[in-house]
């Protein structure tokens, strides 16, 4: 793994419709874990990779925004401190906010690896799903 | 549930944002609707002030009950260059650094000021008692065949000047007459009570307004307007004297020139803005940033970035978010009596006394590493993770 390698995801989740996003250099490690806490699978719904300066500031750059409209609202739309963002903003815009991020300013390291119904064909480690443990006798 | 389009709201609030720039950048567009403004409504607003009123009554008791008439104010005319002699008692010396460096650079002849002079009519010369820098400039330009003069022959060459006739009498003035008002008129528009030195925040404008609204390539230009738009999109801004105590404003125009490397090659527009978004994100509500307090956290980016250690808000290297706690529970607010100076110059001045110094002259030098030092105590009294710091070549000549 090259450790200065970051994927930005968001996952939509399935049953509050809620976003949810986030940064790691593991795809199928953080799956693992999301899966674990909640106790049913889940798909990411969009992927970017890029180097870790560029995915940090993606990130960044949304979580500042998000602020920004909830300062303008005058009410939440994120869930606490957390990089969720509640069901009352459509998915969609928030996917195509993020690719307005990137045309517009310079994020010249970052692909964008899956997004809405088109799946790049490009291999990122949440293929490695060889981890998993089979326990049936 | 109603549905938000996060997308159109980030483009409504960047419209707004773009608004509010427009703004603040033509602070002076009035009802009237543009940015000229005739001179009676500025005027109006001062005129009867205290201030003001104070002044006009030691006017009114020089003056005794006379009054100025419109040929007190001497009168403006050209004046041949070899009518012009120079009082050397009076006048400063050739600055030859300044006419090389600074006029012949971005020299212009439209922006030449008038030079003074006194007329003697018995003679028909003139003495300039202000406006040397300004002759010497036209004349090396003449020499070395930059300006067009009839006949090759530079002393008919005429130049704008304010006269003043030698035997002109005013009432309620403090000199006589001829170089006695040389003497005095150059020390008054030249000395600390003469014009008033401009505050750098109006120098930093003028540069951004050469950029951003008269298309000027000047470098310093430039740079000023990369840095102007890098404030304001963090909700700060640069701050004149009687603004540096309002929230979001940084006063210290000239630190931040000096740590952005602002008109020089190394200028480094990304650095400066990352030290705003800090000091923005976690500051923003205090009155103003202390200048001491800014140079210290300009020189932590600028140096965090030269060793290339990764910054954000979470970043296992240096945790703004961290960092920022950090100052506040250590420093408190960040205002211009703020905190930190104090803490530092104290701690410098124990330091310096303990090496034996008996005087504790203030110096921006010692900020940061009393800051990262105190940092790294800090971290390690809480048990968080320090991180990557960076190397100061200075550290051990204060902690």
């Amino acid at each position: 793994m090259n450790e200065d390698i970051r994927y930005f995801y968001m996952w939509v989740h399935p049953y509050t419709q809620k976003t949810c996003y986030g940064v790691t250099d593991t795809l199928s490690r953080r799956k693992r874990n999301y899966q674990g806490h909640n106790g049913f699978d889940i798909t990411w719904n969009f992927i970017a990779r890029g180097s870790s300066d560029d995915i940090e500031k993606l990130e960044g750059t949304l979580k500042k925004k998000v602020a920004l409209v909830e300062q303008d609202l005058g009410r939440k739309i994120s869930y606490g401190k957390y990089e969720w963002i509640e069901a009352e903003v459509e998915y969609s815009t928030i996917e195509a906010l993020i690719d307005n991020f990137l045309e517009e300013d310079n994020y010249d390291s970052v692909t964008i690896i899956k997004s809405g119904n088109v799946e790049n064909n490009v291999e990122y480690d949440d293929d490695e799903e060889d981890e998993e443990v089979d326990n049936s006798q | 549930m109603s549905s938000i389009n996060l997308l159109a709201a980030v483009q409504s609030l960047n419209a707004k944002n773009m608004q509010s720039l427009m703004l603040k950048t033509t602070k002076y567009q009035t009802n009237t609707g543009g940015n000229l403004v005739p001179i009676a409504d500025l005027v109006n607003k001062v005129v009867g002030s205290q201030t003001i009123k104070d002044g006009i009554d030691i006017r009114k008791a020089k003056l005794a009950g006379a009054k100025y008439k419109a040929k007190h104010f001497g009168r403006v005319g050209m004046v041949p260059m070899g009518l012009n002699d120079i009082n050397i008692d009076i006048q400063r010396e050739i600055e030859q650094k300044h006419i090389g460096n600074n006029i012949l650079p971005i020299f212009d002849p439209r922006i030449t000021q008038p030079i003074n002079v006194i007329y003697y009519p018995e003679t028909g010369r003139y003495t300039c008692w202000d406006g040397l820098q300004t002759l010497s400039t036209i004349l090396i330009l003449i020499s070395h065949g930059l300006i067009e003069v009839e006949n090759e022959n530079w002393e008919t060459f005429e130049v704008k000047a304010n006269i003043i006739d030698a035997d002109l009498i005013v009432p309620g003035a403090s000199c006589t007459v001829a170089e006695a008002v040389a003497n005095f008129g150059f020390r008054t528009l030249n000395g600390p009570t003469g014009r008033k030195k401009v505050d750098p925040y109006y120098v930093m404008r003028s540069e951004y307004h050469g950029a951003k609204l008269y298309s000027s390539d000047l470098q310093e230009d430039l740079h000023s307007r990369d840095m102007w738009e890098a404030l304001l999109r963090h909700n700060m801004h640069p701050a004149d004297e009687n603004n540096k105590l309002k929230p979001g404003h940084i006063a210290h125009i000239s630190g931040m020139k000096t740590k952005a490397g602002h008109d020089k090659e190394s200028f480094n527009i990304d650095t400066f803005e990352a030290s705003i978004d800090f000091l923005s994100a976690h500051f923003i509500k205090d009155n103003g940033i202390n200048s001491s307090f800014y140079m210290a956290i300009a020189e932590l980016f600028k140096i965090l970035d030269e060793q290339k250690i990764k910054i954000g808000s979470k970043s296992t290297q240096f945790s703004t978010d961290r960092f920022a706690i950090f100052l506040k529970d250590r420093y408190g607010k960040v205002d211009t009596s703020h905190s930190f100076r104090k803490i530092a110059a104290k701690r410098l001045e124990h330091t310096r006394t303990k090496l034996g110094y008996k005087t504790h002259t203030w110096t921006d030098d010692c900020s940061l590493p009393y800051m990262l030092d105190d940092y790294e105590k800090y971290c390690d009294a809480c048990g968080f993770t320090l991180g990557k710091l960076p190397v100061l070549d200075n550290m051990k000549e204060f902690v």
